[in-house]
């Protein structure tokens, strides 16, 4: 018979371990916790959107456009944040415009970091011809400016997500694979990498197995504020009207459209403006966070 | 240093090559250029006659050769808008883009020097804290939004400055702004950090032993050390301001080589929108190899490797 007084006594050892282990850090951090929160309510709402917009984001109401928000004189409570040139609800479509932005900068993230990372881990493993090319190639890309690689691409492939995702990822790969090469290079002399040689592992099983897992912090750390990135660049696209689609609703085609009317009703060039700059915020908050806890000796900047 | 600077030589003109190799392949092969460029019931005899009188008809290797050619000389086809050479339409437009992405970086630096030593100096004060808060909020907000932003409070309440176009140093004010926020922002927390690395070193410790005077100390040892961070920022900055401008001229009706891209997409002239992107990287990669020498030259360890 076990006594209970036995399973609730910790010694300090254990508290310590356990307030070390990085989920025990999250919830305790304000930060982290905070941003991820409001990175959870965006999500939610971009997944669940049809369910929880309180109208249809596409539905016109040419008798009501132009509203201002309900808090303003001349505005209507049923629309909150006001109905724009269409007399669209305003707040449907900020929930809307959700969508496009984080599946393209998670897409974008997730397709520019398997290049890179494979590409890091082949050229920094490899070394020799393969090595050089991968070097150069880097430098190719990243001699131009993203935006305007993506424009390029985008101007012939026409308009459309996967596009856009398409474009912004082969613009993005350089970055994980130049930290991740670089990192490989120093990983490839440890003695465990010549040890497991030795004893005959095969060279993929090395790279994947033994020398992959340590990047994985970096990887991480520059997934998260690629994230970012790509928001903004995904937005600044549909704003000059290069991005997805026209019928999407896009933050950045919203704050396109809403130049024009911009005497008229300034809160349509606003508020789009705003949850970008609230979603990029919360990403690099908890960038931040996890560039804090997994690698401090990097330099924020 | 002679053999130093021939490898670099010959290194921008790689770069150049390669950079001019990947955006043709990517406008050739993402899509046939023709049949963007015509109306979409336009007859294949129609398609074809296009595809003569610009070129797309001869074998890959020969368009390649004479568009790598056409860079250095100048000639990168005729806009179609325009009926003149493409290159020469960007040529014009070039010097508005450089002056409004030097303008950027003049302010980025006036601004973001004092900001990042302030914050350094007086570190965990309320400057610091400020400092740092603002330009998180700075690198969070799309750039182009700001861009309208200041519009509506400076030109429409405010009525102080001009909304588009160019020509008084006005003009320039609200573009520049726009586009230097983000690199303000990383300028300052870069400035911040690297200040703070270089005031923990040991050798500030013994000047300070020694009893050196805090001004002389970060002037002869720390500012300098502290400089070559900065810097290569700086260089890639360039990029993304570049990057930038292309929106940030559109906002503004800044009659810069990336408004001039923006609109021929939408018209399809694609020569001119290859001779854009092509001559915008061009421009990169020189000002890059720039700073990339000035770089090696505060640095003696890199001079003397």
């Amino acid at each position: 018979m076990v006594t209970p007084t036995l399973f609730l006594t910790t010694t300090a050892r254990e508290s310590r371990a356990r307030r070390r282990r990085l989920s025990y850090r999250l919830l305790h951090s304000a930060k982290a916790m905070g941003s991820l929160l409001v990175l959870c309510v965006i999500i939610l709402v971009a997944v669940f959107e049809p369910l929880v917009t309180p109208h249809d984001p596409n539905k016109q109401n040419l008798l009501l456009r132009l509203l201002p928000p309900a808090w303003e004189s001349g505005g209507n409570p049923t629309y909150i944040l006001g109905t724009d040139q269409l007399g669209r609800d305003e707040l449907s479509r900020i929930m809307g415009g959700a969508r496009v932005s984080l599946s393209v900068g998670f897409a974008t993230v997730v397709l520019s970091g398997l290049i890179g990372v494979a590409l890091g881990l082949t050229s920094g493993y490899a070394r020799g011809i393969a090595d050089r090319l991968i070097t150069r190639l880097t430098d190719i890309q990243l001699a131009m400016p993203r935006i305007l690689l993506a424009i390029s691409m985008i101007a012939v492939m026409g308009p459309s997500v996967q596009s856009v995702i398409i474009a912004l990822a082969v613009g993005g790969w350089p970055y994980q694979s130049r930290i991740v090469r670089a990192q490989v290079l120093a990983l490839r002399e440890k003695e465990f990498v010549e040890a497991a040689r030795c004893i005959g592992v095969p060279t993929h099983r090395i790279i994947l197995r033994h020398v992959f897992p340590h990047t994985l912090a970096s990887v991480i750390i520059i997934a998260t504020t690629s994230i970012a990135t790509n928001i903004i660049l995904e937005s600044s696209l549909s704003f000059l009207g290069l991005g997805v689609e026209a019928s999407r609703i896009t933050w950045g085609g919203m704050l396109s459209d809403s130049r024009s009317y911009i005497r008229v009703n300034s809160w349509l060039s606003t508020l789009p403006g705003l949850a970008i700059m609230l979603t990029v915020l919360a990403v690099n908050l908890f960038g931040d966070w996890l560039r804090d806890e997994l690698d401090p000796r990097i330099q924020t900047g | 240093m002679k053999s130093f600077l021939q490898r670099r030589l010959v290194d921008l003109l790689i770069t150049i090559v390669g950079v001019s190799t990947l955006v043709f392949f990517l406008l050739r092969l993402s899509g046939d250029p023709v049949v963007l460029m015509l109306p979409p019931d336009a007859s294949e005899q129609a398609r074809q006659a296009l595809r003569q009188s610009l070129g797309l008809d001869a074998p890959l290797p020969v368009q390649y050769a004479r568009f790598v050619t056409g860079i250095f000389t100048g000639d990168l086809g005729n806009s179609l808008q325009y009926r003149q050479p493409a290159a020469s339409l960007v040529a014009v437009a070039m010097p508005y883009t450089v002056a409004l992405t030097v303008a950027a970086m003049l302010m980025s630096v006036v601004f973001a020097i004092p900001a990042g030593l302030a914050a350094a100096l007086y570190r965990n004060t309320w400057i610091d804290k400020l400092l740092m808060v603002g330009t998180l909020l700075a690198q969070s907000m799309p750039y182009f939004w700001l861009g309208i932003m200041l519009i509506l409070f400076f030109s429409v309440q405010l009525q102080l400055l001009p909304t588009s176009g160019t020509g008084t140093p006005a003009h320039l004010i609200m573009p520049a702004i726009t586009l230097a926020i983000y690199s303000v922002a990383r300028s300052t927390r870069l400035i911040r950090s690297s200040m703070l690395d270089a005031l923990g070193q040991d050798y500030v410790r013994t000047a300070r032993a020694k009893g050196l005077q805090e001004a002389v100390i970060l002037s002869r040892h720390v500012l300098r050390n502290a400089a070559i961070p900065v810097v290569t920022l700086l260089a890639l900055d360039f990029g993304v301001l570049l990057g930038g401008a292309v929106v940030t001229e559109t906002i503004f009706a800044w009659p810069g080589v990336g408004r001039m891209i923006v609109n021929a997409i939408g018209l399809r002239d694609y020569p001119v929108v290859q001779a854009g992107v092509i001559y915008l990287a061009v421009i990169f990669v020189l000002i890059n190899s720039l700073i990339d020498l000035s770089y090696s030259m505060l640095d003696p360890r890199i001079r003397n490797a």
